[in-house]
């Protein structure tokens, strides 16, 4: 530890001194609340799951997609910050998946099967997140070997021209290549990776959900998430079913769908529909945390990438928030660090406020943006739609 | 350093030169910051007799160690110079995101001396600070203005503060914008910013405002945020209804000036209430920098949309000029925000002006081809409002305000204005305690500067009667302490209505690390106030100037739910002065100055009791 010079003039401090100064006068592992109480953190390494987002490229333009309305820098990740990334999480006993994902495909990164083979050496159980159009032959029996335990694919219809309308990208050949992983799967015998879909219900493609699920039967699906959309443009923010109440039909077209599920096997995860009292944050309750591909360390997706989301019609700037970059810290640094630390008790806890149903969020200019909430937690949780279990990622 | 940035960035316009000095944060904190602090730097700085719009005055741009804060409403800057309008301390307040932005860069406050030889802009990127011509936005509107500094800023993130056409002809009436929609409204400031030819100022900055006590700050903020929410006027009213909730609210109490004070109850307010606003004009709400009550409206109406209006200008162009047309107020308000008139001033000397005319001061031949000045017409507060913002035709004697207009005539009692500043739009007559502090307010008739309707019409804190003047003196004092203390930190007085002085001590001390309680707090305001009473005293002020029109002290309200009463100003000054530490003839006394700790600042030299 560098010692600093208290008659350190403030203008003449480097940056990491004055974060060194900042931590150590500031950023104490205490949580003074009110008269009364204080919180001591106890830190450890208890991480049981990481999201890393080895690209944010795509190779296609879903029109729901966070991707239509960022600007941001896109790229692939180093090997070597994989490398890095797979050091760091040694020290980490509890780790039980990593899911490969992010806001883009992870198939798409030109050394994806290299990758693969790094991860596999360190035993954790993987999980890929896909849109399905790169799972050809070499790179399935990559996700065969590997300790892959489930292919979560994006499919919401079973109609060529919708899904096409949706992913810009052909239905049946995505279907054609799961057929494909089903039966080489098969043929070694193996029960894993379990084959899933997700499906994004919108007012355009709810009507298709219950075909969907017969579609995911004949295929071999196991489970079929089913989330809403948080909408990332006025356009399409036309296109949500949930609100004071689940759009009527669309409760019917559900309903069908679940039983048929039941009939079928399938196990289908329900949203949300409704804004409840209930919160809880996926990721926080578990033990998650989220590694862009230049190497910046987000607690969920929703604050992995500078954007917009439209949550009840309103308008709101996403900031980025990174609690570290793996290039300058330890994952176990940041993981530990107080700030990431406060910030998981409050949202675990539920101490911040509720936006979404607040009398005053049309105009509150703190809901504007995730910078900062009313009760000057920062980012702001408060508008969040996962922790209303209406939006959904696996 | 906390709360505060710790810079002062300085521009001497006349020779270009640009530099920056370390805040005096010993002085700072005595001042807090904003109106108290740039109040006192500008007494030390500028001889008291400067001529306000000549390169000797000084122009403060001034935050509060708490604006850019995360506590609610950190929006506040103050605009401080020697007024072009009546030679008093000018300190004017706006909102928005420009204040914050200033101290996002690196700034507590930016001072502008001197006199350019030719338009100028000055650009501030963090510590880039350039001085650049502003020759093709000379002449322009605040939004074209706005848009093109944007665009050669290069970073459409940057914030924007300027002045229209009417800064630039020097009309008194004139404001300095910002963020499009915002005012520094009163006392003049925007002839300032023309008379020494400074167009605009953009700025970004990339920093935040660092805190003493984050944990602090957030139980802070968390309680009064509360507070705030439960509420009846900022947690629902104003969050509503905007400022123009009070519509409907003053005129039903009968102190709803109309005509140009001649009556106090405006029979068809109805149509030009927030309620109407909402319904029918309101297209979203328009907040300032971290604010959770949004009062700020955002209008369209044919082919013009924009910020506001506000309460205080759908009553200046609507009842004090007899208008109910309520698509025509809010067009006068756009004219004002994009030729940068201060909406009370402009609508204020308009409805002087229609008074004018229709006593046959003011010829038709004058009118130069525009529309009669009569009461009621929604034409005139549109046409006027753009002469007054070309100074064209009428529009040029207009720019000087109602004082010098209806002096011009031969009968200045016909500007319903303290020290030349218009009132705005609460009869004193019966707001008894109103009156005292409009009369006595340091930059003229004025609603900001102690905000006595809260207690005696909506009781809050508490109901007093507001016909008597009993008790009243101690409320202005009160009021006027507090909103100066407020104005020094940076933040809305508007959040006074749900908070109190200890929570006001609680953020500054939490953000600072200075600790504080609400006495102390109280006692801040009381320093400024008297630094800028003596601001004035030393330019010829007196107690006969803190008065009243005479309409309002002889002539009773003719009608309506408080027919018959005058105010009874000379009851309760004497008792004011009293309580302030002053002599009788409103000079404050040696032990006072003391007391205040001002003995030792280098303050203008005034006559002493």
């Amino acid at each position: 530890m560098r010692c600093v010079p208290f008659h350190y003039h403030r203008t003449s401090l480097h940056r990491g001194e004055v974060l060194y100064l900042r931590q150590v006068l500031f950023l104490t592992y205490v949580i003074r609340q009110g008269e009364e109480f204080e919180v001591k953190l106890n830190p450890q390494n208890n991480l049981r799951k990481l999201y890393l987002e080895i690209t944010n490229r795509c190779n296609l333009k879903c029109k729901m997609c966070y991707r239509q309305v960022w600007e941001q820098e896109i790229g692939y990740m180093a090997l070597d910050m994989v490398q890095r990334i797979i050091d760091h999480l040694k020290v980490f006993p509890k780790l039980e998946k990593i899911v490969l994902g992010g806001i883009g495909e992870p198939t798409y990164h030109p050394q994806f099967i290299k990758i693969m083979k790094e991860l596999q050496k360190t035993g954790i159980p993987l999980a890929l997140t896909t849109n399905g159009t790169l799972l050809e032959n070499q790179l399935i029996q990559t996700l065969l070997s590997a300790n892959v335990q489930e292919v979560i694919v994006s499919v919401d219809s079973s109609s060529e021209a919708d899904f096409q309308n949706i992913r810009s990208t052909e239905l049946s050949a995505i279907l054609e290549k799961q057929k494909n992983m089903v039966s080489l799967k098969k043929a070694r015998k193996q029960a894993f990776p379990r084959l899933s879909w997700e499906f994004v219900a919108m007012k355009t493609n709810f009507r298709s959900l219950p075909q969907v699920v017969r579609r995911a039967a004949e295929i071999g699906v196991s489970a079929i998430y089913v989330t809403h959309l948080i909408p990332v443009s006025e356009e399409n923010a036309q296109e949500i079913l949930y609100g004071d109440t689940l759009v009527p039909e669309a409760e019917k077209y559900f309903h069908m769908a679940y039983n048929t599920g039941h009939a079928k096997g399938i196990k289908i995860m329900r949203p949300q529909n409704v804004l409840k009292t209930d919160r809880s944050c996926r990721f926080i309750d578990n033990y998650s945390t989220v590694i862009s591909w230049d190497g910046e360390v987000s607690p969920c997706y929703r604050l992995l990438h500078p954007c917009q989301e439209v949550v009840f019609g309103r308008k709101k700037r996403l900031i980025k928030k990174s609690f570290g970059n793996i290039k300058d810290m330890t994952l176990e640094d940041i993981w530990q660090s107080p700030e990431y630390m406060k910030f998981r008790y409050f949202v675990k806890y539920n101490m911040y406020p509720s936006c979404t149903d607040c009398d005053l969020v049309d105009g509150c200019d703190l809901a504007a943006d995730s910078e900062l909430d009313c009760m000057g937690y920062s980012p702001a949780c408060g508008d969040c739609l996962w922790a209303r279990g209406i939006i959904f990622c696996p | 350093m906390a709360g505060y940035v710790g810079k002062i960035l300085r521009v001497n316009l006349s020779s270009g030169e640009i530099s920056k000095e370390d805040l005096d944060l010993a002085k700072a904190k005595k001042f807090f910051g904003g109106r108290g602090l740039a109040g006192m730097m500008l007494s030390e700085e500028i001889a008291h007799d400067v001529d306000p719009l000549g390169p000797d005055n000084k122009i403060f741009f001034a935050t509060g160690p708490l604006t850019g804060a995360p506590v609610p409403t950190g929006s506040r800057y103050m605009v401080v110079t020697k007024s072009p309008l009546n030679n008093t301390i000018a300190s004017s307040n706006s909102g928005g995101y420009w204040g914050p932005e200033l101290k996002f860069a690196g700034y507590d406050m930016l001072v502008v001396e001197g006199k350019a030889d030719k338009p100028t802009a000055i650009f501030i990127k963090d510590d880039e600070v350039e001085l650049r011509s502003a020759e093709n936005v000379w002449g322009k509107v605040t939004s074209e203005t706005t848009k093109t500094l944007l665009e050669e800023f290069g970073d459409p993130k940057a914030k924007v503060m300027c002045i229209g056409p009417a800064g630039e002809k020097l009309s008194l009436n004139a404001c300095v914008m910002n963020d499009l929609f915002r005012a520094a409204g009163r006392t003049g400031v925007g002839a300032v910013m023309g008379s020494k030819n400074l167009k605009a100022v953009v700025v970004k900055g990339s920093s935040k405002v660092e805190l003493a006590d984050p944990d602090k700050v957030k139980e802070v903020l968390s309680n009064t945020t509360k507070k705030i929410r439960e509420n009846g006027l900022t947690g629902q009213g104003l969050p509503t209804y905007g400022t123009a909730l009070l519509v409907n609210v003053i005129n039903e109490s009968g102190v709803y000036p109309t005509n140009n004070f001649q009556q106090a109850y405006f029979p068809t307010a109805e149509k030009t209430s927030g309620e109407t606003l909402a319904e029918k004009y309101l297209v979203k709400k328009d907040p300032c920098y971290r604010c959770p009550i949004a009062c700020g409206r955002y209008c369209k109406v044919d082919d013009v949309e924009g910020g506001g209006p506000e309460y205080e200008t759908i009553w200046a162009y609507g009842a004090d000029c007899g208008v109910d047309d309520l698509g025509a107020i809010i067009k006068a308000n756009y004219f004002c925000n994009e030729y940068g008139l201060d909406t009370i001033a402009a609508g204020c000397t308009i409805a002087a002006a229609m008074e004018l005319y229709e006593k046959g001061y003011i010829k038709e031949e004058e009118l130069a081809g525009g529309p009669e000045l009569k009461f009621g017409s929604s034409e005139a507060i549109q046409y006027y409002t753009k002469a007054m913002g070309l100074s064209e035709g009428l529009g040029a004697k207009l720019a000087w305000g109602s004082y010098r207009l209806t002096e011009s005539y031969g009968v200045p009692e016909l500007s319903m204005s303290v020290k030349k500043q218009d009132m705005p739009a609460y009869d004193p007559r019966a707001i008894q305690g109103m009156g005292l502090q409009y009369a006595t307010a340091n930059r003229g008739g004025c609603h900001v500067r102690g905000y006595l309707v809260a207690p005696e019409i909506a009781g809050i804190p508490e109901k007093l009667d507001r016909f008597t003047m009993e008790g009243k003196a101690s409320w202005a004092k009160l009021f006027q302490d507090l909103f100066a203390a407020i104005d020094s930190l940076g933040l809305c007085i508007f959040t006074s209505f749900a908070l109190g002085a200890d929570d006001y001590a609680a953020m500054f001390s939490a953000a600072t690390g200075e600790e504080i309680t609400g006495a102390d707090l109280m006692k801040v305001g009381d320093r400024v106030w008297n630094v800028e009473k003596i601001f004035n005293l030393a330019n010829g002020y007196t107690k006969a100037d803190d008065t009243l029109p005479k309409r309002l002290l002889e002539e009773p309200i003719p009608e309506g739910p408080s027919q018959g009463h005058v105010n009874k100003l000379a009851e309760a000054l004497p008792e004011y002065y009293k309580i302030r530490g002053w002599d009788e003839e409103g000079v404050p006394t040696e032990e006072k100055l003391a007391e205040l700790g001002l003995a030792v600042e280098k303050l203008p030299r005034f006559k002493l009791a």
